[in-house]
């Protein structure tokens, strides 16, 4: 498994030089520059311009430039924000907790309630019990998360006055961004699973499971569940990858300082240097969750496990 | 919707009284101001209180006393993250406001846009390019030192040497400062310019420690903690989040009534309002009328407005090739154009129908000027003159993209269509439109043009001197009566003589059709119905210093 891992980590470095070779072009190409956020367009003139590009650097050719940009990466150096003047790695690092915390809840949220409402949809399919699950998760897969949102605001913060409209001080802030971040999530993995569940429980080897007498609750948990979990943990790995990018409708409503939010505004600003390093850095974090799926996924069937040489151990 | 509000109404009252009592008292003021040359001097004894004096909730601007401080914190929900908290690199509106409450400049602008004292105690001009400045002696900076003439010095200069402040502080002379002792220099600019005093109001140059800026160096622009010698310190920073700030208790004035200001960043304008609704912030910036409207019936929240010295104007690009140089097509679309209503529909109560390119209390204002009028029959007339028939001249109409203003520019296009004008919306991403302006390349527009000074010279130069071609020019505009015009007011020292000047200006301006202004918008701050001393300067800076809760 370890040889595994360092294959796939390997496997990622010509990943991630793509990655910052493709956003340092499509900066380059891009449009404008920080000038037009940094002065007032009202007074600044062209000489004025000119002199802050000077200033930043902005003048050189394009293989200058990258090079300029790969050397410092390679001494692990972000740079400066062209707007703001944080370090980069600083500016990053204080925008990846409230993304991380936000999005590891919504994907607990979405992953348990998701799972366990689509069992139970698929156990009992077609009652009424799935059909009130299947139309909310209908909903939930339909509705724009940032509606959610503001419906979750009215509701909780200005009429009963329980929880914050926004910000990101305690627990209390983050209850309102995670359930509208896990919405769409929740409702995803409920249809997953349920489809998953109904596909393996009218396989043979689940009347052959009932047949020796198991129970209804190891037949779903044991024979069921565990043979249904690989579609269920690749959309899973994949939801908590995007969440991890961050939502900026999400950070923008709920006034979360999270990475999305960050992201939107350094390109809106052309502030390439903090997109370069974020992209660079959610590309790593896209790698790892990657990673991690697959990791899981081993451990839930049997079959790709032989793929990673762990056969050898006899693990069970 | 067409009754202002309470809080609207109590403005209105409290700018009222104010402009009459300073209308009665400033006899003085007004006299030292029509002088050939211009001083500030600090008439009072007690200049620190006044060192903020407008608009104010309570219809009374004086700050509390010592008794009046608590230990109570303010929440404030701004709209944007400043860029730089240097105050000479800072350059949006939000920064300037967050730099007024750590940091002073030599004077400041009252009501009527007349320069008073601040850390200056007087500013004598001693020719058409020399200033001396008698520094207020015993004013502390938030790190404990002294400020001295040798602050000041560093201060200007930098700023004048930054590409951000060049408009505001470009003119300084930086090898022209001359340090007679630690409370009184000599500066020079390197031109005349009657605008200059006004210029050293603008939070661009705001006087700050050296030790502690050159201390930071580069990392000044992140932690200026104890470089102000404001009410406030600020004391952090959190990028995304917010900035925090503290009463400075040896400010040289009255101390701040507030122990804490929570300055967040909240983008969303509805997060904002259900924040202030919640009571989660005190202060809501950039109340929209829409806003003001939800508002409306809440008897815990007030909306204070403001008119500030901005108008936002339609500009004709006038390169050579683009329909808009020839001067009967601009007239055609200036009459073709309904204001007022467009004004009432886009904007509501929060903006007045601009009429000439100077917002009303500014320098040169003129009421009687003539502009265009609604006549779309005439701007028929006037496109035929120009050789056009129904349906010949298409153009684009392109603009920085905003909800409200893709309305404006739907209705704008209405009224050309019902002359006869083909025209097409072009909403233009930010930076984008940054980029279109610079290259000029842009035929018809709209921008808004403001005056941190209130100086007329603010609004008008930038946007219409030839040397500015094509951004912020972005009329294009190359009329060398008009250049002339334009610097001559900028070196004409009499108040009077000036004003005419500015007057004579915008006649010309109306007169060709070189741009049309179209509104001078209102700017609302929504606060606590419990606190008081709110004070909203003319140059959309609020004051917290003077501001107590009774929560």
């Amino acid at each position: 498994m370890l040889k595994f891992i360092a294959y796939r980590l390997v496997m990622a470095i010509p990943v991630l030089l793509g990655v910052v070779v493709i956003v340092f072009t499509l900066s380059y190409i891009t449009p404008g520059d920080v000038t037009a956020a940094r002065l007032d367009p009202e007074t600044a003139t062209e000489e004025d311009r000119e002199a802050l590009r000077e200033e930043l650097g902005l003048n050189g050719g394009y293989f200058e430039r990258l090079g300029r940009y790969g050397g410092d990466l390679v001494r692990f150096d972000l740079g400066t924000s062209h707007v703001s003047g944080h370090d980069i790695g600083e500016l990053i690092a204080s925008r990846v907790k409230p993304t991380v915390v936000i999005a590891v809840g919504a994907a607990i949220v979405a992953t348990l309630f998701g799972v366990i409402l689509g069992i139970g949809s698929a156990v009992r399919p077609y009652s009424k019990f799935d059909d009130i699950v299947m139309t909310f998760s209908l909903i939930g897969v339909s509705m724009p998360n940032f509606w959610l949102g503001l419906l979750l605001i009215l509701f909780f913060s200005l009429r009963l006055g329980w929880l914050p409209a926004g910000g990101y001080d305690d627990w209390k802030s983050i209850v309102l961004p995670v359930v509208t971040l896990a919405g769409y999530s929740m409702a995803v993995l409920a249809r997953i699973t349920r489809g998953s569940m109904l596909e393996v429980l009218h396989s043979p080897y689940i009347a052959t499971a009932r047949a020796k007498g198991a129970s209804e609750f190891m037949v779903v948990t044991r024979h069921g569940l565990r043979n249904s979990l690989l579609p269920i943990i690749t959309a899973a790995g994949l939801q908590f990858g995007m969440m991890l990018g961050g939502s900026v409708i999400i950070e923008t409503i709920f006034t979360v300082p999270g990475l999305g939010k960050l992201l939107v505004d350094s390109i809106a600003t052309r502030d390439f240097p903090v997109v370069q390093s974020l992209v660079l850095v959610i590309a790593v974090m896209f790698v790892l969750v990657n990673l991690i799926v697959d990791v899981f996924s081993a451990y839930a069937d049997p079959r790709l496990r032989t793929q990673f040489d762990l056969g050898a151990r006899g693990e069970s | 919707m067409k009754q202002p509000r309470r809080g609207v109404r109590s403005l209105l009252a409290a700018t009222l009284a104010a402009s009459l009592v300073l209308g009665a008292c400033g006899g003085d003021d007004d006299s030292d101001s029509t002088e050939d040359t211009e001083s500030v001097t600090d008439d009072s004894a007690e200049a620190s209180g006044e060192a903020s004096g407008e608009a104010s909730t309570e219809g009374e601007s004086e700050t509390e006393t010592d008794s009046g401080a608590s230990d109570a914190t303010l929440v404030v929900g701004q709209i944007l993250e400043p860029n730089s908290l240097d105050p000479s690199i800072q350059a949006n509106i939000a920064s300037g406001q967050l730099v007024r409450q750590w940091a002073e400049t030599l004077v400041y602008l009252d009501e009527d846009f007349n320069i008073q004292p601040m850390l200056a105690e007087s500013i004598e001009q001693i020719d058409d390019v020399t200033y001396q400045v008698n520094l207020r002696e015993g004013v502390l900076f938030q790190n404990g030192e002294e400020m001295t003439a040798d602050d000041v010095v560093f201060s200007l200069a930098r700023g004048a040497e930054r590409p951000e402040a060049s408009s505001t502080l470009g003119s300084i002379d930086v090898d022209g400062f001359e340090i007679i002792d630690d409370y009184t220099l000599t500066l020079t600019t390197l031109e005349p310019s009657a605008a200059f005093l006004g210029n050293l109001a603008h939070d661009q140059a705001s006087i700050v420690s050296e030790t502690v800026a050159t201390e930071r160096g580069e990392a000044f622009g992140q932690d200026v903690s104890g470089a102000g010698t404001g009410p406030f310190e600020l004391v952090s920073w959190t990028p995304g989040v917010g900035v925090e700030l503290v009463r400075f208790d040896d400010y040289w004035g009255d101390t701040a009534g507030v122990a804490t200001i929570e300055w967040n960043f909240v983008p969303d304008e509805s997060s904002r309002l259900v924040m202030l609704e919640t009571g989660q912030i005190d202060v809501m910036f950039g109340v929209s009328a829409l806003s003001a409207q939800t508002l409306d019936g809440n008897d815990d929240v007030e909306v204070t407005v403001i008119d500030q010295p901005r108008n936002r104007a339609f500009f004709f690009g006038q390169a050579e090739g683009m329909p808009t140089a020839d001067v009967l097509v601009r007239q055609a679309i200036s009459s073709a154009i309904n204001r007022p209503a467009l004004v009432q529909a886009v904007f509501g109560d929060f903006a007045n129908t601009a009429n000439g390119m100077l917002p009303p209390g500014v320098l040169g204002y003129d009421p009687d000027l003539v502009t265009y009028d609604y006549d779309p029959d005439r701007a028929v007339e006037l496109l035929e003159e120009a050789g056009y028939g129904p349906g010949e001249l298409e153009i684009t109409l392109t603009f920085f993209h905003q909800e409200q203003l893709v309305r404006l520019a739907e209705i704008v296009q209405a009224d050309l269509d019902a002359v006869g004008i083909n025209a097409e919306i072009l909403p233009m991403e930010a930076t984008a439109w940054v980029d279109a302006l610079a290259e000029g390349t842009v035929e018809f527009g709209f921008h808004g043009t403001s005056s941190r000074s209130g100086d007329p010279n603010d609004i008008l130069y930038s946007r219409f001197h030839s040397e500015n071609i094509p951004s912020p020019n972005n009329n294009q505009v190359n009329d060398p009566e008009l250049d002339a015009l334009l610097e001559e007011g900028l070196v004409t020292f009499d108040r009077d003589e000036r004003d005419a000047v500015y007057r004579e200006i915008d006649a010309l301006i109306a007169e060709n059709a070189y741009s049309l202004a179209f509104s001078n918008e209102l700017v609302a701050l929504g606060a606590q119905s419990d606190l008081e001393g709110l004070v909203f300067d003319r140059t959309n800076s609020p004051r917290f210093y003077t501001v107590t809760t009774n929560d």
